[in-house]
Order: C-alpha cells, then sequence, then structure tokens
C-alpha cells in the first residue's frame, strides 16, 4: 500500500512532467518565431527607415520644392507666428520672438 | 695493533671522502641553478603580472581592439531619429581561376555580366580576384544560374550615409573590416560593433544643411579655401551642428590625406584675433579689476613691445574710451592696456578656467592643442588683443558659451544624454551679466562691428575677428576672419562661431544693411565684419526660426 502511494504521485509528476514540457515546447517554438519575425520586420523597419532618411533629407526635400512647389511655397515670418497656451480654459497666445526689440 | 692501524687508515680514507669539497660543490651548484631557474620564472612571472595590470588599468579603447569583430555595426542617428549612419548586408563576388574548368568560356559569359570589365589579365594572373564588390541581387543571381564552383560569394557589410557629404568630418570613416578610422567611427567602435542600440547624437540635420548651404555660398563670394561653424547650446554644451568645408562624400569611401581635407571645426588650430578681446574684457571682470565703463584715457595709436609695433587697425578710434568702448570698437592698444592691469597670473588662470589653455576632451580624436609660446610682457599685451596665441573653434566656442551662460562649466558634446547635470559656476557671475550687453552693442550699434548680423527678433550679440595669417618671419595677407555670437543676449541660449578661412575682398558683391540703408556695393574691406558677419547674419536668418520654434 505504502508503494502505491509513493508511486502514484510520482507517475503523476512524470505525467504532469510530460504534459508541461510538450505543451512549453509549442510555446517555445511559438516565441522563437516570434522572435525571428520580429528581426526579420526590424530589418525591413530600418531599411524603410533609412530609405525615408534618404528621400526626406533636407538636400532632397529642397529638390522637391524646387521641382514641385517653387512658386507656390511661400516664407512665413517668423515675427507672424505665436504660441499658443491654454490655461485654465483661457488661451495665452504669446510671441514666438523675444520682444525685447 | 696493525689491524686497529689498518682501520684506523681506512676511518681516515673514509673521512676523507666524506669531506671530499668536489662533492660539497656539487651541491652548491645545483642549488644555484634551482635558484637560476626559479628566478628565470619569477621574472617572467613578474612581466606578465605586470602586463595584466596593466592592462585592466589601461584604457577601455586598448581592451576593444583585441576584441573579436563582429559583421555588425549599429546605426547613427540624429536628435530626431533621422539616420546619419547604418550598416547594411552585402555580397562580394570573386573567382578562383584554379577552379576554373573553361577560362575562355568563363570569360566569355563574364564579359556578357559585366560588359565595361576585363577579366583576362586577372584570369591568367592571379589567383584570386573580386568579380564585383556590393553586387546586386539581380546580377548574383545571374552568376548563381552559372553554377561555376571558382565562384566564391564572401558575406560583408557596407556602411550607408544617407547624408553623404553632410556629417563626414562628425562621423568619419571605418575601414574594409568594420574597423573605425576617424571621427565618432573612431571613437565609438567599441560600442558601435557590440551594442545593438544606435548611436543618438545631438546633431541636428536640418540645421546642420543649413548652416552648411550658406558656408557653401560665402565660398563662391569670398573665395575662401575653407570654413568652419559650431552651433552649441550654451547651457547644456549639445551640439547642434558642427561643419567643416571642404568636406568629402562618405559613401566614397577614399582615403583623406589631403590636408585641405582637415576638421577645421576642432583640429585645425588659428589665431582667431580681436575675438579674444572679449576674455580680455571678461577676465578683467572676473577679477574685479575693470568694470565696463572703467575709463582708459590718452590711449596711443601706437606702441612698441619687444621692437615689435602694436597699433590700431583703424585710427580713427578716439584715445579716451571706457572697457566697453574698447571691446565695441575693438581697440587694440585699450586691450593690451587692461590684459596689462589683468597681469600674467591672472590672465593664465582665466584662460585655463573656460578651457583655452587646457586640452578639451571631445567625443572625436581629431582636435588640436592650443599654441602660445611663453608668457611674458609683450605675449600678454598681445593675447590681450588675440595675437600670439592659436587655438581651435570649438575651445573658442566653449570659452564663448562659459562667458555668457552665467560662468557655468560646459563639456561640448556629440553624444545625446539622457539627464542632464548642470556644471558648477567657474566664473563670476557678474561677468556675463556684464557682457552680454556689450557683446550686443557690437552688432546693433554703429559703432560696432557686426551690424550685418543683426537679423531682427533674435537679440544677436557677437564679436568679429580679424587675423592675419602667420608666415615665416612674420604675418601674410592671408586673413582667417571669425565670428562668435551667442544669441538672444537677454537670456542667451546658442553660441554660433563661423570661420572664414582665407576670404577675399568681393568688390562686386551687393551689401544689404539691415538698418535699411541704400545697398552698398563693392567691397575692398576684407575683414570679419565684412565677410564672416554677412555670413552669419544669413546663417541665422535660416536657422532662427527652427531655433525658435523646436528649441
Amino acid at each position: 500500500m505504502k508503494k502505491l502511494f509513493f508511486f502514484i504521485p510520482v507517475i503523476f509528476l512524470i505525467f504532469a512532467t510530460t504534459f508541461t514540457k510538450n505543451s512549453t515546447k509549442k510555446l517555445d517554438k511559438k516565441i522563437f518565431d516570434a522572435n525571428e519575425n520580429l528581426r526579420a520586420m526590424h530589418e525591413k523597419y530600418e531599411l524603410v527607415m533609412l530609405e525615408y532618411s534618404y528621400l526626406t533629407s533636407p538636400k532632397k526635400l529642397m529638390e522637391y520644392q524646387k521641382k514641385y512647389f517653387d512658386n507656390e511655397l511661400l516664407e512665413s515670418d517668423i515675427k507672424n507666428l505665436n504660441w499658443i497656451e491654454k490655461k485654465n480654459e483661457e488661451i495665452i497666445i504669446k510671441k514666438i520672438l523675444s520682444n525685447n526689440e | 695493533m696493525n689491524k686497529v692501524n689498518d682501520k684506523s687508515l681506512v676511518s681516515e680514507e673514509h673521512n676523507s671522502e666524506f669531506t671530499y669539497n668536489e662533492n660539497k660543490s656539487n651541491l652548491i651548484i645545483s642549488f644555484e641553478r634551482i635558484a637560476f631557474i626559479f628566478f628565470v620564472f619569477f621574472i617572467i612571472a613578474l612581466v606578465f603580472s605586470s602586463k595584466v595590470i596593466l592592462l585592466s588599468l589601461e584604457d577601455k579603447v586598448f581592451i576593444k581592439k583585441i576584441s573579436k569583430k563582429e559583421n555588425f555595426r549599429s546605426s547613427i542617428i540624429d536628435k530626431d531619429g533621422n539616420i546619419l549612419a547604418k550598416t547594411v548586408p552585402v555580397i562580394n563576388v570573386g573567382i578562383n581561376p584554379n577552379l576554373v574548368i573553361d577560362k575562355e568560356k568563363l570569360l566569355i559569359t563574364l564579359k556578357l555580366l559585366f560588359p565595361n570589365k576585363n577579366f583576362k589579365k586577372k584570369m591568367y594572373g592571379k589567383k584570386f580576384f573580386y568579380v564585383q564588390k556590393k553586387i546586386s541581387q539581380e546580377k548574383l543571381e545571374k552568376i548563381l544560374l552559372l553554377g561555376d564552383k571558382s565562384f566564391i560569394q564572401e558575406d560583408k557589410i557596407a556602411r550607408i550615409y544617407p547624408n553623404s557629404k553632410l556629417f563626414s568630418h562628425v562621423l568619419g570613416q571605418i575601414d574594409d573590416n568594420n574597423n573605425g578610422i576617424s571621427g565618432l567611427e573612431k571613437t565609438f567602435d567599441y560600442e558601435l560593433t557590440t551594442s545593438r542600440n544606435p548611436l543618438i547624437l545631438t546633431l541636428d540635420t536640418d540645421l546642420q544643411y543649413l548652416i552648411r548651404e550658406e558656408l557653401l555660398k560665402s565660398k563662391d563670394i569670398f573665395q575662401n579655401i575653407g570654413s568652419a561653424a559650431i552651433l552649441m547650446n550654451i547651457n547644456t554644451g549639445d551640439i547642434l551642428s558642427m561643419i567643416s568645408l571642404p568636406d568629402f562624400d562618405l559613401n566614397k569611401r577614399k582615403k583623406i590625406n589631403d590636408l585641405r581635407f582637415i576638421n577645421r571645426a576642432t583640429k585645425g588650430v588659428y589665431e582667431f584675433g580681436s575675438v579674444f578681446k572679449t576674455f580680455t574684457i571678461a577676465a578683467g571682470i572676473n577679477y574685479d579689476i575693470i568694470k565696463p565703463e572703467t575709463e582708459f584715457k590718452e590711449l596711443k595709436k601706437r606702441i612698441v613691445c619687444a621692437n615689435n609695433p602694436i597699433s590700431e587697425y583703424d585710427d580713427k578710434i578716439p584715445s579716451d574710451l571706457t572697457a566697453e568702448e574698447i571691446l565695441i570698437r575693438s581697440g587694440n592698444i585699450g586691450s593690451a592696456r587692461i590684459a596689462e592691469k589683468i597681469g600674467i597670473d591672472n590672465y593664465d588662470k582665466f584662460l585655463q578656467t573656460i578651457g583655452i589653455l587646457t586640452n578639451i576632451s571631445f567625443d572625436i580624436e581629431e582636435v588640436g592643442e592650443t599654441q602660445m609660446g611663453r608668457w611674458g610682457k609683450c605675449k600678454l599685451l598681445t593675447i590681450g588683443f588675440g595675437h600670439g596665441i592659436a587655438t581651435t573653434l570649438l575651445q573658442l566656442t566653449k570659452g564663448y558659451s562659459i562667458v555668457s551662460n552665467g560662468g557655468f562649466e560646459i563639456s561640448p558634446t556629440l553624444i545625446k544624454k539622457d539627464n542632464y547635470i548642470k556644471g558648477k559656476r567657474i566664473l563670476n557671475k557678474e561677468v556675463s551679466k556684464k557682457l552680454n550687453p556689450i557683446l550686443r552693442k557690437i552688432v546693433s550699434t554703429e559703432e560696432g562691428t557686426a551690424g550685418f548680423a543683426n537679423v531682427k527678433g533674435y537679440e544677436i550679440g557677437g564679436k568679429t575677428g580679424t587675423a592675419d595669417i602667420a608666415a615665416i618671419g612674420g604675418y601674410s595677407k592671408k586673413k582667417i576672419n571669425t565670428f562668435a555670437s551667442v544669441f538672444p543676449t537677454s537670456k542667451p541660449k546658442f553660441a554660433l562661431v563661423v570661420m572664414l578661412d582665407e576670404p577675399k575682398a568681393n568688390k562686386d558683391f551687393v551689401y544689404n544693411y539691415r538698418d535699411g540703408r541704400a545697398p552698398y556695393k563693392g567691397n575692398w574691406r576684407n575683414t570679419a565684419g565684412w565677410t564672416t558677419v554677412w555670413v552669419t547674419g544669413q546663417i541665422i536668418e535660416k536657422i532662427g526660426p527652427i531655433l525658435a520654434t523646436k528649441y
């Protein structure tokens, strides 16, 4: 009887371990797949960012401006631009440049 | 008895054998041998131990060199996340002619694939040669379809710089084995090849581009052989832009040995002239020797020190001037008099404090060192108005930042930090308080020398410096024209220092005054006020809106 009480938990533990290991194996595989996908996506993202950095570099933007919007884009005078702040439902407009001059 | 005698004789012989000197001597030799071997091993152990201790104390960079390099290099990005340098995997394809079965047939095929290349000499004369480095996927597939075993593929990395020339001196280059050989690529070689995180810089691509464009335009107008500019946040030491012209295309990866391409912002050492007068006044205020209103009467137009004449640039400069007027009108004799009052010890201490006379610790290795002879009475006078001392543009920018930021210590940096610890105050707080309004007057008043930089709204303050370039036995007619500016002077935040190397006066250029006066054509004055100040004004006009809205 004593032996039975000893073996049943052991057998149970063996089955439980097998079952857990089997299920985590699947989980491990899923994690590995996800990591691999992430790595591939990250590489792709970095390449897209490289392309983006090149296409939106100031040099390129100036080229586009000359090519497509030569007479359409107007320079704004910084003196006409203001900061808008909302404080306690009150809107405060502040000059961007100092008023000392 | 005889027997006894015999025995006694034997015993004596035995004693004699026992005390044989040769044996004793053998024992000593063997001990010395062991001691000698022990000594040799001890010395070897000592040498290796000291090397191990030395290595552990050595700067990390040394250890970095012996660690194995991975085929990987992190990206470098600007403060807004734009990629400045990125590594991409590439494939190089080569041929081992010994493995080729039919050389003639392969040569025909290669001619079809690469019509502009001729491989005949290499095919019959070499053991290995590259067919194409950084081959395109399309061409690689065509080569693979040939099924020839003599083709050898090599997986390598290539560094791409999307802004090509824009950050050339700052970023630096790498060699074929993924080793950084200059600039940040060299200094941060270990971090870039071990960490997966990108290196984030303080630089702003937009500001860098706009400043470079203006410097390039200045070359067309003033025919200068080179130029440099540094834009720095004077409270944090963050460098927002650092340019040195001429620059080079990083993607072409050429060896740059030509001195024309020296980094004029950090490595080039120049006599900057009158921009040093600001430090003379600042030192006087710092040690409470002068005040801006301190009067200097009967200033001569010319003095002689050790047979070397010191004279005013402009003879119309009044003989009675206050310290403030001396700086505004850029008086040489007045500045020399102030320096005399300050004294060698105080002036030396002051220049050490603001980092002009100390070696600067910076993020790239290409850094020059200040050069000056020994202190003496005449040296003190000449340094008082900015001659007899040569330093780097970076140190000049640092000096101007400290004297105008309230006297707080800063360390110029290119690397973005998460937390900034405010440096300790190293100058009297009165220095900035009294100096900044004077710098403003140099730009805003008619007596000042920098009216072309008076861009409305930005409260620019600064000091001009026109210096003759030293030549053998004296000075040449070539100039270094500099303008060191800080703005806004009511609460300074930025320092912009611009230098033109050997500019020439342009007689056909039309200057538009900022105070509404009629345009002026034709200039024969090759001074900073007519060259560098004009360029700085143009730069601030372009970058001002970005600085005002983004920072």
